[in-house]
Formats: C-alpha cells, sequence, structure tokens
C-alpha cells in the first residue's frame, strides 16, 4: 500500500512538473500535427483570400501532404485553374496550362498576398526552427505557452517566430514573425474548428488561418480549410515529372 | 493541315472508344476549362538582305487573332484512365508587306493543341497516346537534350502555347526520385508535314529516346540522362544530359546539353556549292547550356545562360553567305543556311539573361496575380541583341491580358537583327 502511495505521488509529482516545464520541441511537435505536420498522408481543401483594403483575391486549392512534400492544385478561380505547385522539402516547382515544363522556383519568389509559400504549403516548425520556451501568457483567455523559435537554417520563410501554443489542446493560436532585426512585420491567429481521423484518434485540425501585416492591418491572408482526410498516397504523386499529368 | 487533324481525330476516336468502357463505370469525372484569346501584333520586319522584300519568309507586319482553347478532362479513377483534349480553334488575320505590294489574308485554322489517353497500366506505369507535350530540363531560354521539340522555350508573348506533338509515352516513377521515360514518336502511315519555317521541323516522324531522371527527395538536385535515336535523311544517334543544384534557397547552377551524331543542315563551300551538310557523319554536333539563377530578396529572379550551338551557322558560313549573295542579289538558295529550320537559334554563341518578378508589390494595388519579364539574347558573334518586355496581369477572375515588345539591335547580316526590328503585341484571355 506504501509503495503504491509512493508510486501515485511520484507519479503526480511528475506530471505536475510535466505540465509546468514542457519540453519546447514536443510543444512543437504536438502544434505540427494539427497544422498538417503529420507523418503519414493528407489532403485537405485550402482557401486563399489575400486582401488588401477592399480589394480582395481568392484562390481555392486541392492540397495533398506526406512527411515534407506538398501539392498544391488551384482549383479556382478560372484564370488559374489547373495550375499545379509542387513544394519538395523546402523547394518549389509549379506548372500552369500552356507551360512546357514545371518551373522550379526560389522560395523568394511569393505566390500571394501576405501569406508566403510556407503558409501556403505546411508547418514543421519542429524540423525547421529550435524553440526557446520564455512563459506563459494569455492569448484570448486561452492560457498559452509562449515560445521563441529560431530558424535552424538562413533559407526559410521566417527567421525568428513568436508561437503562442495552448496549454489544453497543444495547439497554435497565435504567432508574430519577426525579420532579422526582430521586428514583428505579420501577425497570424489560427482556429481549429476541423478534425481528422488518424491512427484511430480524433486529432483537431486548422480551419483558419488569419495573416496580417504588422504595420498595415488592411493587408491580409485568410487561409481557409476544409475537408481534411488522413489517407495514404504514392510516392510518386510528389515526383516532379508527375506534374504535368 | 489536313493530315495533321485526320491523324488527330483517328487518336481521339481511339480514345474515346477506349474510353468507353470507363463511363460504363462508376467512378468517373469530367473536367472543364477554356481559354478565350483575342488580340494582336503590330511587326516591323526587316526586310533587306536577309529576307528580300519579305519574298522568303512572308512574315507579317500586322495581325489580329481570335482563339478558343477549351480543355476537356475525363477521368475514371475506377479504371485508371484520363482523356485530356485541348482543341483550338483559330481565325487569323494578317498583312504582310512585300516592298510596295501589300496583301491580306484571312484564315480559320483548327487542330488539336493536346488530345491524349493517359491509362495506369500497373502501379507506377503509365501509357500516354496521343498529341502530347512532355517537356523536361531547367534552363530557360532552350532545352537541347528535349530532342523532340527544338525550338525556343522562351515565351516572348506570354500567352503563347506550344502544340503537343503526337507520341507514345511510357512512364515508371516507382517513387519520388526516380523517373524512367520511354517515348515514340507515331508515326503509323509514314506521312511527314513541315510546318512554317523557319521555326519548326516536323520533318522527322521517326524519333525514339528514353530518358532517366534521378532527384533528391529534397529536390535540391537532379540529373537527367538521355539517349536518342532519329531517322531523317539517315539514321542519327542523340544523347543528352541535364542537372540542377540548388546551393542554397535562391541560387541555381544547371547545365542541358544535346549531342547528335552528324546534321542535316546545309552549308556553302568556297565555291559557292550548297553542300547537304558535313559529310562526316561521326563528327558529334553539340547543343549546350550552362546557366544560373539568382533570385534576390524581393523575389526577383534573374538568371544568364550561355549557349553554344553547333548546328547554327558559324561567323565564316554567314559572311560566306552575304559575300555570295551580294555576288549573285538572287540567289536565294544561299538564304536557307540563314533560315535553317535545324537550328533553333541563327548563330553559334549566345548569352541568355532574364528578370522576371512575379506578383511585384506594386502592382498588387491594381493588378493580381502578374509577373513581368525582361529579357536579352546577346549574340557573341556580331554582337546583334535581342530585347523582350513583357507583362502579364490579371484584371478579374476571368479576365487577364498581357503587353509585349521585342526590338533588336545590329544590323542587317547581325544574327538577331536580320529578320525584324521590332514588334509590339496586346492580347486579352477570357478564362472560364
Amino acid at each position: 500500500m506504501k509503495t503504491l502511495l509512493f508510486a501515485t505521488l511520484f507519479f503526480l509529482s511528475f506530471q505536475t512538473y510535466a505540465v509546468k516545464t514542457p519540453d519546447a520541441v514536443e510543444l512543437l511537435k504536438a502544434a505540427d500535427r494539427a497544422r498538417g505536420g503529420l507523418s503519414g498522408g493528407l489532403s485537405w481543401k485550402l482557401q486563399l483570400v489575400s486582401k488588401d483594403g477592399a480589394k480582395e483575391n481568392s484562390f481555392e486549392y486541392d492540397v495533398k501532404v506526406k512527411a515534407s512534400n506538398v501539392l498544391a492544385k488551384c482549383i479556382a478561380p478560372a484564370r488559374s485553374k489547373d495550375e499545379v505547385y509542387l513544394f519538395l522539402d523546402r523547394n518549389l516547382w509549379i506548372h500552369r496550362p500552356g507551360l512546357r515544363k514545371p518551373l522550379s522556383l526560389s522560395s523568394r519568389q511569393r505566390l500571394s498576398g501576405q501569406a508566403a509559400n510556407g503558409d501556403i504549403a505546411t508547418t514543421n516548425y519542429a524540423r525547421d526552427y529550435t524553440p526557446t520556451l520564455s512563459g506563459e501568457e494569455a492569448v484570448d483567455g486561452v492560457k498559452a505557452w509562449k515560445l521563441k523559435l529560431k530558424a535552424k537554417s538562413n533559407d526559410l520563410t521566417y527567421d525568428q517566430i513568436v508561437y503562442w501554443i495552448s496549454q489544453d489542446k497543444l495547439l497554435g493560436i497565435q504567432a508574430e514573425f519577426l525579420t532579422l532585426d526582430g521586428d514583428v512585420f505579420k501577425k497570424a491567429k489560427f482556429s481549429y474548428d476541423n478534425s481528422v481521423s488518424y491512427n484511430g484518434k480524433t486529432l483537431p485540425f486548422v480551419s483558419k488561418t488569419i495573416i496580417v501585416d504588422a504595420k498595415n492591418s488592411e493587408l491580409k491572408s485568410e487561409l481557409i480549410y476544409s475537408k481534411p482526410n488522413a489517407s495514404s498516397l504514392n510516392d510518386a504523386d510528389f515526383n516532379v515529372s508527375n506534374l504535368t499529368k | 493541315m489536313k493530315l495533321l487533324a485526320f491523324r488527330t481525330f483517328s487518336i481521339c476516336l481511339f480514345s474515346l472508344v477506349a474510353f468507353s468502357s470507363a463511363l460504363a463505370g462508376p467512378l468517373f469525372n469530367f473536367d472543364f476549362r477554356s481559354d478565350f484569346l483575342t488580340g494582336g501584333f503590330l511587326q516591323h520586319n526587316n526586310e533587306d538582305i536577309t529576307n528580300p522584300n519579305n519574298q522568303l519568309l512572308y512574315l507579317p507586319s500586322q495581325a489580329f487573332d481570335v482563339e478558343i482553347k477549351p480543355t476537356l478532362k475525363i477521368d475514371s479513377t475506377h479504371y485508371n484512365l484520363k482523356v485530356v483534349l485541348i482543341p483550338r480553334l483559330q481565325f487569323h488575320s494578317a498583312r504582310y508587306n512585300f516592298g510596295s505590294v501589300n496583301e491580306s489574308q484571312r484564315l480559320a485554322d483548327y487542330g488539336f493543341w493536346e488530345a491524349y489517353t493517359h491509362w495506369e497500366l500497373i502501379k507506377n506505369v503509365n501509357l500516354s497516346v496521343g498529341i502530347i507535350n512532355s517537356q523536361w530540363g531547367p534552363s530557360d531560354i532552350l532545352s537541347p537534350s528535349q530532342f523532340l521539340f527544338s525550338d525556343l522555350l522562351i515565351k516572348l508573348e506570354p500567352f503563347q502555347s506550344t502544340q503537343g506533338v503526337e507520341m507514345a509515352v511510357v512512364q515508371w516513377t516507382p517513387n519520388q526520385n526516380f523517373t524512367l521515360t520511354g517515348m515514340g514518336e507515331l508515326d503509323p502511315f509514314g506521312w511527314e508535314h513541315t510546318d512554317t519555317p523557319p521555326y519548326r521541323d516536323r520533318t522527322s516522324k521517326k524519333r525514339v529516346l528514353l530518358r532517366g531522371e534521378f532527384a533528391t527527395g529534397s529536390g535540391d538536385f537532379n540529373l537527367g540522362l538521355v539517349l536518342g535515336r532519329k531517322h531523317t535523311d539517315r539514321e542519327r544517334a542523340q544523347a543528352g544530359s541535364y542537372a540542377m543544384w540548388n546551393y542554397t534557397n535562391f541560387t541555381q547552377i544547371y547545365y542541358d546539353i544535346g549531342l547528335q551524331q552528324g546534321s542535316e543542315r546545309l552549308y556553302i563551300d568556297d565555291t559557292g556549292t550548297l553542300l547537304p551538310a558535313y559529310a562526316d557523319d561521326s563528327t558529334a554536333f553539340q547543343v549546350s547550356l550552362v546557366g544560373h539563377r539568382f533570385t534576390f530578396v524581393n523575389g526577383i529572379e534573374w538568371r544568364i545562360e550561355y549557349l553554344h550551338n553547333d548546328f547554327g551557322p558559324s561567323k565564316e558560313q554567314r559572311q560566306r553567305t552575304y559575300r555570295l549573295i551580294h555576288a549573285t542579289p538572287l540567289a536565294t538558295q544561299y538564304l536557307s543556311i540563314l533560315n535553317d529550320s535545324v537550328s533553333p537559334l541563327p548563330g553559334q554563341e549566345f548569352i541568355y539573361n532574364s528578370f522576371r518578378w512575379d506578383n511585384p508589390p506594386f502592382l498588387e494595388a491594381v493588378f493580381s496575380n502578374s509577373h513581368i519579364y525582361l529579357r536579352n539574347i546577346f549574340s557573341l558573334t556580331d554582337p546583334s541583341q535581342l530585347f523582350n518586355f513583357a507583362i502579364e496581369t490579371s484584371l478579374t477572375d476571368q479576365l487577364s491580358h498581357s503587353i509585349a515588345f521585342i526590338a533588336t539591335s545590329g544590323d542587317n547580316e547581325s544574327e538577331l537583327s536580320s529578320y525584324m526590328h521590332s514588334y509590339a503585341s496586346y492580347f486579352l484571355k477570357f478564362s472560364f
């Protein structure tokens, strides 16, 4: 009985310790899972709305993801229909109707609006950034861990990110994207009204991301996710040679 | 054109018959999009010594086009089968200057830009048959290892598109990293046709090639090897290779090389005789290209490519040709070596510079989805130059338009300025 009591106390004390000082990398991995960072195949529909004051542009994509590879096919508007984007790790290929062959583009080339190519593709912060836990803060009434992320290489979309992960569900709920000088140039908020079945579990999945220019709130992009589905995807779908098919 | 249309019709009919079984299945999807294109161009031709009074090349001085190009895709996941049909109907009105004489021409043209059936025979092995546009390579101006499409890759007019080639393609992609492709032109009846010179060479319909490509999982590096064979005046072996390496996220280095046993093109010897190619077919002719891509922080992409082209006339050949023409002004057969469609560019050594800017911020307030291109082709022989500025922007979700300008510099006997002085175009595209 004494042994059981000691074991229970030990377990509870460990749990308390774990909640208070979570591992920053594990936090990131958990948050990534709800933003497309699952290891198996995953697909969803994405609507990207870029706003500049009253001016608005909207694109819709069918997105397939496997590991760090992303295939996004544009389905609307009509002028961009059938454009295909292939993100292999951080390298981008694009094919448009009328083009003879897939084009290789640098990640510095921008697809649309405030959303960078990396935002459209997927989120793998645990792979790309070194996190440091810097404290706790409430975001819209939700208790959250505050992390500072530093890019592991200089070829990433953002050099530094301040990222808030909710303590209850371990979801990334807010981010600030920083320049090399440490100035905030974009802010983002994330909602999780979708869910996806994965390995027999139902996991929350991102439903909306709003990215706003830090200096001009008229400039913003909304990424609206729908119909997430975990499924087995063929590696060959992510072969550049199959982009034109 | 009628033969092409007939053969295309046969291929599509075959595709639809093959697909009819799929229609009986429970799983098939139809997908449709269409482009309606209208616009025109003005062109100031050089009608001096290389194309005297425009009697050789019949280049238009102005043109107006209306074009409808729908795309229909029908696919059955149940039968692993897909049919793609892209017919094009074009109404073309052009005006030609022949010295002091002007002529107008109006015509309606039709054909299939692409039309093919695509089967997944077994997992990761596909067979495509029909009119197909299947190309590769990292370069911008030309892809020398692409033996089935030998003309320039760059679209000096943004909405310009390329017609596919009638062929069968078997492709094995076991994973993300490796591709093995076999391609052969379809020549069931042994017919031949040539499109308008000097830009197209479709006289050979008996070309086959095998391509293997390896790419790293991150996409940072890829390498392709191509082996080919074609039958024109005789059997000729071909070999090619291409590779690209992203050594940072904003810099890329690449090459693309094509080699061929002998050449079909014509040369003038010292006596002024037009010789059919080199007698020695053991000589390897090459088109080779090395390039570098740099992307600035603001997203502007700069490419520089060096191109060596054995099939183009050398400086000595060009000078000899003009010497003979000056001596015999009506010796038009000599001009054929300068207008030879075997060569993709009218010379041997070129530097190509290109700046491309996608979605520049200063245009985003007015236009969405805009692309700006600034290009220069520089001959290292003359030196003559070709400048191209083009801009493509979207006006609405359905409507986009493009403006393009081309200007050349050099004298009447220079490589890039002997055909055209300038060109300006405006096109409007409605997509639905």
